[in-house]
């Protein structure tokens, strides 16, 4: 598998999504999604998803610290309206 | 635009006015729209007519979904899971994308963007992880298959009613599936003044060796709890008759659903 065909671009869009049996990566503008379970096993399998992933982590850190952050990032309010299937 | 195209747009708009049928031949109708996925071989029927408005029937490789234009979300989702079909999906392990449906019409899709900034994670309906091949995987990854879900629902509970699910239809052989939101109270949340957030999920399973169905319940929030609910019960709460060929008799009835088996009570386990 190469999750990486397409460079994970973190924070740079919304449909990036890697995985790895149980366990998944999900691309968002305002967070980057870690979810599931992963087994780094004591093997070269284990090994190469853990490079995987720390490639993802390093992107992440880096495009981090490569910005003027908030303390913590807003999320839009939602709207309530009238149910329209009532 | 043929002759034969204009006679069919014409069927299509005096005896189903406000329906649209999008099979991947474009061409699919009536009671064999996207077979093989239905208990007994019918789809679900809409029954409130205020969820037949601007309603879509969207057939993709191994699932098939009910769309509203109105919530920007599925009304519901429907696969026939096999152990073969299973056993093909493990282990398939890929790069994906999120991806706006082009095959509704813009103003009838939920965007990409619909969903960003809103703390809402896009909740699959039919999961990813049972498609049998990559093309059904990615397809899974469609607007149309999901809905604003509550991230620790979705990642908690939510994934150990579907793990269960398939842990299940391997043992049993098959299963029929259907997962939808339901939409209840007199006022609902939308994003970005456009997709609405559901209030419950539910996934109704059809046990064929049984011939019965019941369905988990689910508030979308954070919690561990739910409801085993009868196939009648569910037909109340969504205005769907989702079985239409189970005997109404058979509606009723109880089955027992196993026990969501969530991440955590599953490593170690040897399970898959």
């Amino acid at each position: 598998m190469n999750p990486t065909k397409k460079d994970f671009d973190p924070f740079q869009n919304e449909s990036q999504v890697l995985s790895w049996d149980d366990f998944q990566i999900e691309n968002r503008s305002d967070r980057v999604s870690m979810s599931g379970s992963i087994d780094f096993t004591k093997d070269k399998e284990g090994l190469t998803k853990a490079l995987q992933i720390q490639k993802v982590l390093n992107s992440v850190v880096t495009t981090l610290q490569g910005q003027e952050l908030p303390e913590k990032v807003s999320l839009e309010g939602q709207t309530w309206v009238k149910n329209p299937f009532n | 635009m043929n002759f034969k195209i204009i006679v069919y747009l014409f069927l299509l708009t005096s005896l189903n006015s406000f329906t649209n049928e999008l099979g991947i031949n474009g061409n699919s109708t009536g009671n064999n729209a996207c077979p093989g996925f239905f208990q007994g071989s019918g789809a679900p029927q809409v029954l409130n007519p205020k969820l037949q408005q601007s309603y879509h029937l969207l057939c993709f490789k191994s699932f098939a979904v009910g769309y509203s234009a109105i919530s920007r979300t599925p009304l519901w989702s429907a696969e026939h899971l096999t152990r073969d079909s299973l056993n093909m999906a493990r282990g398939l392990k890929r790069v994906n994308a999120f991806h706006e449906e082009y095959r509704l019409p813009e103003r009838d899709r939920a965007f990409l963007s619909d969903y960003a900034h809103s703390g809402f994670d896009r909740g699959h309906m039919s999961p990813s992880a049972d498609q049998p091949s990559e093309e059904a995987q990615q397809e899974s990854f469609s607007l149309a298959n999901m809905v604003p879900q509550n991230p620790n629902n979705n990642r908690h509970l939510w994934e150990g009613i579907e793990s269960a699910t398939r842990t299940w239809a391997k043992s049993n052989g098959e299963l029929f599936i259907i997962t939808g939101p339901l939409f209840i109270g007199s006022q609902v949340q939308q994003l970005k003044s456009r997709v609405m957030v559901p209030t419950h999920l539910f996934k109704l399973i059809y046990d064929p060796r049984q011939n019965r169905a019941s369905a988990y319940l689910v508030l979308n929030e954070a919690t561990d709890e739910y409801k085993v609910v009868s196939l009648a019960e569910l037909q109340n709460l969504s205005g769907i008759d989702l079985m239409p060929n189970l005997p109404k008799d058979q509606k009723n009835i109880l089955i027992n659903l196993p026990k969501p088996t969530p991440h955590h009570e599953r490593s170690g386990s040897g399970w898959d």
